[in-house]
């Protein structure tokens, strides 16, 4: 692993998260046999919210003010810990899994704490909903990266940071690893599509209160505290886009950083179309049943943990 | 040692000195505050200094006082009280927290009359507190166990008109004497290891009993029926006291019975496996039954109960590392336990002190009747976010500290040899899940109880008048004086302090964490080369981690000032303010307060999900009125699983089964003459048949 | 990649194919993925089979014979016979298990933790690898946790079909030294033993109106 240009690893998501959104929304326009909104439409959408006026409820105090604030920069410092395909991660030491998994936890904190600010039964609904189902899918996660820290050769290098357990699915293990890491990939999907708020879990089209978690807790924000949110949120994909590829394709792949570089961006890309894919093809299931499908991703999670023992 | 025993005596003296004067003279009650605060400040500077210094362990007879003419501790080998480093690192938790909550305290009770037996309790239990970490001979331990059982005894029976705080005293009462009684079996066990080795038998009877009696006091489950109620009725500044300190003394109790048992002994590892369950049980089971409270005091004392329960997770961790030889594992398990007591004495505190505020403001501990208190009362609503924050493990605070250094442990070892399958790595990885849930449901309990009595507006109209019209009047925030937002604001700092700077926890925890790791029969020099290497590791750990969390102080600052650069563009365009417009109800015609989430509500999906291990009691009362009805109760009540069936259930057997003997006290006189006769006879009959 | 870790990853499919049948709803979806376990015992018997030395021309033949049995068997017959059954009893959902959803996902994953321990400890006493004996306990252990948990009769069935699958698999690896009429008699029990349940399971239906288990009580004293 070597960096060829500085900060390389953060200008990328930085700059290419917002694409996202445009892909699997042209995805879904495809099934839909419609044309579409362009590709760059989320950051024509981010430079509109720019300019867009703040206003704020009379019930509302610092908190969804400063919540923005806080989900942004802790995203940000996600990203931070977060490598590409071969670059390493700028900050990283061992244990840096918790950081990652605890700033996501603060996110959700703020969320639930915007989303009850206001002071309407709406978004203390979504508050409701979003931190019942976040609170199912953290064993699942950190079960996953427990996993992923007792495979490959962390015996030779025994810093446990995001950067070193992401990055053990090199060329020459591609084929000793693959049973525990493919069982892992769709967990993680799962676990993304939770995560960033996708069909089957939330719907990121309608604004019903029956089918809202993450839409109905932004209602209240605008201008710069949405541009803010959205920005966050589709770094929040990327980041979990990234570790699926992670661990789908090897990392050195060939011997060029940049054409890694590119060939994970390519990955991120394939699973943003499978992401549109499956919001095409399925329903947003009913909320007593989206508790089993969190359970199957932890059971999904427990199986991978366990083929390292067998 | 002087300072310690000066500072003892003074609390003494101020215990007495408010029990007879207090009532008379007004300038008693500062008095002793301020000589009070001077003592802890003593304690608290030599506390540190004799824990950072690196020569403690040589300087043995400044470190124990004997009094020679009596019969608890008459010699130095038989010392009445000793220091050493698990102690000192006990004091400084007690001493910052005495402090604040004593400031607290008389501000509290500032304008109520007959207060003096409360300030002798409240003293003696301060004293009681460091004469039960110092001491060293097991009958003056038990002597100031008892004395600081009693006087919280007392503390919690202040409000005695009310009949459920009777209730709960005396529940506490007979827990605390039932701990007591373990603990007496205990001592009585483990003195015999003088004579002869005990079996193996004995020594886990031993251990058992131990475990039982200080975790009664500490409140693990299935001994903690009494934290609830006592903590829930007693007044604010006497709960802080009682959860964020007494219950930590427990695990000091626990800590000094493993040092006395294994100074002969290695330890069980079944032992360490049965540490680690029960800190699992008490985890999950406290946190679950947070989440069904819709009282806020009762929520607080049983999110102890599932810090108590990671704290035991933590030094249940050590335990196995030390059975195991897995210095790694005993190293980081022992530091993350001490260092999550002193975080979680620290929050904890906080906690019940801001909840102190909003319940002597707005006189009701229901959730349900509160709701948007932050605008009527800024600085305490600030002080229980960051409370609130610190609690659930989030950076960048110091539970996600302590935590961290908890999972630590297990992701070293793990990394190190993963393959072998053995049966303590199972109960590690339960442990580490069991963790991650708990911090889960955390979250999700202090989002609820913050936003529905911070957030949002007063569910309850009477309430928001009354409180509309105090502010009118006074013209100024409902927080109290400086004297009541100070000691928090003190104690956000500090949470502050050790979330962005968690290295300097490092100097206070390395010696106590080496006498500790020191209790196992392998050889001392590598070993302590061990622990400092791991130490220096977690310093440029910390180091790295304190570096992200200023870039994340630095981040947040600067999208700060974009979005002030961005109000102030806007504003000065139109030369307007920015509007705040009523909330969006989408088009109903006349939303009330009552109609947002409540607390059950709110939780009410999670509680469905468990609802095996919950029991919710539904009353449903509607009143009718010939073929109309006029009014309808509802109320849900959540119920500890532990207190309704196993205690309840016992309670009656044994009810039923000495009902049985109540025919001999029947209350005629001539009964009791004839059992008087009966038993004369007998005795001759016996003496004659002797003889 | 060698024969081992193919097996393995086989194996894995194999377990996390049963995961669904304690935690959904429907009928039919554990269904499909019964047909989908059978396929993947055909191809594992392959593998096993086709790794030993073929004496005769005779030999040869034979090892094909438990593996097309088995996919006719397991992957055909038995999953048709059951969703004729589904249609005509129109048991399509169970709402309301006795153990609920989340509980028997938990106690199948304590059961499969319990599973690899005794894998690990009866790995000396056979010549069974650990891997196989730990995914056949921990699957006879869902089939239980299925029939013990569930009212619906169709849901019962699929669950002793779990438990044949489970067991079966613990035998497959001793092929090599048994003849293979004792496969063959395995698999002829199975078929007649869900013949019959169907069977029942539609005159049941037709008589009480309903199949669900807890109604069937009016035998008790």
């Amino acid at each position: 692993m070597n960096k060829t240009l500085p900060f390389i690893q953060l200008l990328i998501p930085l700059l290419l998260a917002p694409l996202l959104y445009g892909i699997i929304n042209r995805t879904k326009a495809i099934f839909a046999g419609r044309v579409g909104s362009p590709l760059l439409q989320t950051y024509y959408d981010l430079y509109k919210l720019l300019h867009k006026n703040f206003i704020y409820s009379d019930s509302s105090t610092w908190i969804i003010r400063a919540g923005t604030l806080v989900i942004l920069a802790a995203t940000i410092i996600n990203l931070l810990l977060l490598p590409l395909a071969n670059v390493q991660s700028a900050i990283s030491f061992s244990g840096d899994i918790l950081l990652f998994v605890y700033m996501f936890s603060l996110v959700r904190f703020m969320m639930i704490l915007s989303g009850m600010d206001v002071g309407s039964s709406f978004e203390a609904m979504g508050s409701a909903r979003e931190g019942y189902f976040a609170m199912l899918a953290e064993p699942a996660i950190l079960l996953a990266l427990i996993t992923l820290s007792t495979c490959g050769d962390l015996q030779l290098n025994s810093s446990l940071s995001v950067n070193t357990l992401l990055s053990v699915l090199t060329l020459n293990q591609y084929f000793t690893l693959n049973p525990t890491l493919l069982i892992l990939v769709p967990a993680f999907f799962l676990i993304l599509l939770l995560e960033t708020s996708r069909i089957p879990f939330d719907d990121p089209n309608t604004h019903l209160e029956l089918t809202m978690i993450h839409e109905v807790i932004i209602l209240d924000h605008a201008g710069l505290d949405l541009a803010f949110i959205t920005y966050a949120t589709s770094l929040k994909l990327w980041i979990f886009s990234s570790i699926i590829a992670h661990l789908l394709i090897p990392i050195d792949i060939v011997g060029n950083t940049l054409i890694n570089i590119l060939i994970h961006i390519l990955a991120i890309f394939i699973i943003c179309i499978i992401i549109g894919i499956v919001e095409s093809t399925c329903a947003r299931l009913r909320l007593i049943r989206v508790q089993n499908l969190i359970l199957g991703a932890l059971v999904l999670t427990f199986i991978s943990f366990i083929t390292s023992w067998i | 040692m002087f300072f310690l025993l000066f500072s003892l005596l003074l609390l003494l003296l101020n215990a007495l000195v408010s029990k007879f004067f207090a009532n008379r003279f007004q300038f008693i009650t500062p008095f002793t505050i301020c000589t009070s605060t001077l003592s802890f400040v003593i304690t608290l500077l030599f506390s540190l200094t004799s824990l950072l210094s690196p020569d403690m362990n040589n300087s043995m007879d400044k470190n124990i006082f004997a009094i020679p003419w009596t019969i608890l501790g008459d010699s130095l080998n038989h010392p009445l009280l000793e220091i050493n480093n698990i102690a000192l690192f006990f004091l400084i938790p007690i001493s910052i927290l005495s402090i604040l909550v004593t400031i607290y305290a008389y501000k509290y009770f500032l304008n109520k009359k007959g207060m003096a037996s409360f300030w002798c309790a409240y003293y003696l239990l301060l004293a009681s507190m460091i004469a039960v970490v110092l001491s060293k001979s097991n009958l003056f331990f038990l002597i100031c166990w008892e004395i600081m059982g009693l006087s919280s005894f007392f503390l919690v029976l202040h409000e005695s008109e009310k009949q459920e705080t009777r209730r709960a005293a005396w529940i506490y009462l007979s827990l605390t004497h039932f701990g007591t009684f373990a603990i007496i079996l205990f001592f009585i066990c483990s003195s015999t290891q003088k004579l002869a080795p005990l079996s193996p038998t004995t020594y886990s009877v031993c251990l058992f009993l131990a475990l039982i009696g200080f975790g009664s006091k500490s409140g693990i489950v299935p001994v903690h029926i009494w934290l609830p109620k006592a903590h829930a009725l007693a007044p604010s500044p006497v709960s802080a006291l009682m959860s964020g300190l007494m219950i930590k003394v427990g695990v000091y109790g626990f800590i000094r019975a493993l040092m006395t048992m294994t100074s002969i002994h290695t330890i069980n590892l079944n032992f360490a496996l049965v540490v680690v369950t029960i800190g699992i049980i008490s985890g999950i089971g406290g946190i679950l039954m947070t989440l069904a409270q819709h009282d806020i005091k009762r929520l607080l004392a049983y999110c102890s109960v599932e810090n108590i329960g990671i704290i035991y997770i933590g030094i249940g961790l050590g335990l196995i590392g030390l059975s195991t030889n897995n210095l790694i594992l005993a190293t980081l398990g022992f530091a993350g336990g001490l260092l999550h007591v002193f975080n979680h004495a620290l929050f904890k505190c906080l906690l019940f002190l801001s909840a102190g505020t909003v319940i002597s403001v707005t006189k009701t501990q229901k959730m349900d009747k509160l709701g948007g208190l932050l605008k009527l009362m800024p600085v305490t609503a600030f002080c229980f976010f960051i409370g609130a924050i610190s609690i659930s493990g989030i950076p960048p605070f110091n539970g996600f500290i302590s935590e961290f250094l908890i999972y630590l442990a297990f992701f070293k070892t793990t990394a190190t040899n993963p393959s072998i399958i053995k049966i303590e790595l199972i109960f590690i990885v339960a442990a580490i899940l069991a963790l991650a849930v708990i911090g889960g449901l955390a979250l999700f309990c202090f989002a609820k109880i913050f936003s529905i009595v911070f957030l949002g507006n007063m569910r309850s109209p009477e309430l928001a008048l009354k409180l509309g019209h105090q502010i009118n009047q006074n013209n100024q925030s409902l927080d109290g004086g400086k004297l009541i937002i100070i000691p928090q604001l003190i104690i956000c700092s500090l949470c502050t302090l050790i979330g962005f700077f968690p290295s300097v926890t490092l100097p206070l925890l390395i010696n106590p964490v080496k006498s500790l790791v020191l209790l196992s029969s392998i050889s001392s020099i590598s070993v302590i080369t061990q622990i400092e290497q791991e130490f220096s590791s977690l310093q440029s750990i910390f180091s790295t981690i304190s570096f992200t969390f200023l870039l994340f102080g630095f981040l947040l600052i600067s999208f700060f000032l974009l979005r002030k650069i961005k109000i102030k563009l806007e504003t000065t365009k139109e030369k307007s303010k920015i509007p705040i417009v009523p909330t969006w109800d989408c088009g109903y015609h006349a939303p009330t307060t009552k109609m947002q989430y409540s607390a059950s509500s709110f939780a009410a999906t999670l509680l469905n999900f468990f609802s095996h291990f919950i029991h919710t009691k539904k009353d449903l009362s509607i009143h009718f009125n010939k073929y109309f009805w006029e009014d309808a109760k509802f109320h849900s009540n959540n119920l500890d699983i532990i207190t309704e069936f196993f205690y309840r259930s016992f309670y009656h057997k044994i009810l039923n089964f000495l009902s049985h003997f109540t025919r001999i006290q029947n209350g005629k006189i001539h009964f009791y003459l004839l059992y008087i006769v009966i038993f004369l006879i007998l005795m001759l009959i016996w003496c004659l048949l002797g003889a | 990649m060698d024969i081992n870790k193919i097996q393995i990853l086989l194996l894995l499919l194999f377990l996390i194919a049963n995961f669904p049948l304690i935690g959904v709803s429907r009928t039919l979806f554990p269904l499909k993925l019964f047909v989908f376990q059978g396929l993947l015992l055909t191809a594992n018997t392959l593998l096993i089979t086709l790794q030993e030395d073929s004496h005769t021309p005779q030999d040869s033949i034979q090892k094909f014979i438990l593996p097309t049995l088995i996919l006719l068997a397991k992957a055909i017959i038995i999953p048709y016979l059951i969703k004729v059954t589904i249609v005509a009893t129109k048991a399509y959902r169970e709402t309301r298990p006795i153990i609920p959803y989340g509980t028997s996902i938990v106690l199948a994953m304590l059961g499969t933790l319990v599973s690899i321990f005794l894998g690990f400890k009866l790995n000396s006493l056979s010549h069974l690898s650990s891997h196989t004996i730990s995914i056949s306990l921990a699957v006879i252990f869902i089939g239980l946790i299925a029939i013990i948990g569930r009212k619906n009769a169709v849901f019962q069935i699929m669950g002793y079909m779990a438990m044949e699958n489970g067991i079966f698999l613990l035998t497959l690896p001793l092929s090599h030294t048994n003849p293979l009429i004792i496969d063959v008699l395995i698999l002829v029990d199975v078929l007649v033993a869900v013949t019959v349940r169907k069977n029942a399971v539609y005159w049941i239906s037709k008589e009480f109106k309903s199949i669900e288990v807890d109604k069937l009580t009016t035998l008790k004293w």
